[in-house]
């Protein structure tokens, strides 16, 4: 049985893949049939870009979303969370979770926000040692901000 | 490029800006080199010729895409270019690969006695057996000279991605030669031998 022989070494086949091969060459004239091709000035379409009316709808949009936000902030109803009372109320305002929708809604003791994915708290282990429940929601305790001194005004 | 020979990328620039002549310079200095690609892939020159013109003329369209920190403009061209081989390739029925025998004859009956030997059986083996991404970075990379990068832009891949495919196809390819007629192929012909009478 005759042996196979060694396979090229990479050197070899480098070698043999930079061998320049004759080229092959289109058909005389082959600039002229391409500039008879190219489309005239109007048809080609301008550099790519943003146009100024992007720009204004853009801007429209950014309007819209902010007046939007600001007529969320101002109709939005407290939550269905529980009233607490202010005994009960020793040390902790609860936080929505959600501090994304706005800012923390806790004001004299009245727990407010939406109720939240059980999930979301248990994502995070920090999370999770500040949450608890109250009421059916999930809140999170921040220390208390000093009341104002009495005789300050306020 | 010299002082009374605009660079690609300002060709460009005058071209997108309203000037056909800027453009038909930069035809005319890159049509061979597109052509002898497609005409590889395609193995058909009226087709080749028909891919290159549409490589041309989608070129043109897309002037005003073209950014040249992001690469030389042989490399954006080749991007065109390789969109258009890829359909051509695929409208192809897979060829198997060249048996040796036969690898031979296209040898002997391609090359004059005392000339330059020729390696384009090497390339159409290539094309038979492999994929075509894999013919193309060996193209661009060993025929056109493109750097690793400039390859890496013209295949839409990253040069990391570029360089992995570029080693394997060396090696597919490497299975698929007869190493014995390569061998033979690298031995000096008379007219390139260093102690050949001129």
């Amino acid at each position: 049985m005759k042996p196979s022989p060694p396979s090229l070494s990479p050197d070899q086949l480098e070698t043999l893949l930079s061998r320049k091969i004759t080229p092959a060459r289109p058909r005389p004239g082959f600039t002229g049939r391409v500039m008879e091709r190219l489309p005239t000035p109007g048809e080609v379409p301008a550099r790519p870009g943003v146009p100024p009316w992007g720009f204004a709808i853009a801007a429209a949009v950014v309007a819209g979303l902010v007046v939007t936000a600001l007529l969320f902030q101002e109709t939005r109803e407290p939550g269905p969370g529980p009233v607490a009372d202010a005994s009960t109320q020793p040390t902790h305002q609860a936080v929505n979770i959600r501090a994304g929708l706005g800012a923390p809604t806790i004001d004299a003791g009245l727990w407010t926000g939406f109720p939240i994915e059980k999930g979301l708290a248990e994502e995070s282990d920090a999370l999770r040692k500040d949450v608890g429940r109250f009421g059916g929601y999930l809140v999170r305790t921040i220390p208390r901000l000093p009341a104002p001194a009495p005789g300050l005004g306020g | 490029m010299t002082a009374d020979q605009p660079s690609d990328e300002e060709l460009a620039r005058a071209a997108h800006e309203g000037s056909p002549e800027a453009f038909s310079v930069l035809v005319e200095r890159h049509h061979l080199k597109l052509f002898h690609f497609l005409h590889q892939i395609t193995r058909d020159r009226e087709e080749a010729e028909d891919l290159a013109q549409e490589t041309f003329v989608r070129a043109f369209r897309k002037l005003g895409s073209y950014r040249e920190q992001r690469g030389r403009f042989p490399s954006w061209l080749f991007t065109i270019a390789r969109r258009l081989a890829i359909k051509a390739w695929r409208k192809r029925p897979p060829l198997q690969p060249l048996e040796p025998s036969i690898t031979r004859q296209l040898v002997a009956g391609d090359a004059a006695p005392d000339d330059a030997r020729d390696f384009s059986w090497v390339w159409q083996q290539a094309r038979r057996a492999l994929p075509a991404d894999s013919f193309m970075v060996l193209w661009l990379f060993y025929q056109q000279e493109l750097p690793l990068e400039e390859a890496a832009l013209a295949l839409g891949r990253s040069p990391g991605a570029t360089k992995v495919l570029l080693h394997r196809s060396r090696r597919r390819l490497a299975a698929v030669i007869d190493a014995d007629h390569a061998r033979e192929c690298l031995l000096p012909t008379r007219s390139n031998h260093p102690l050949s009478i001129a």
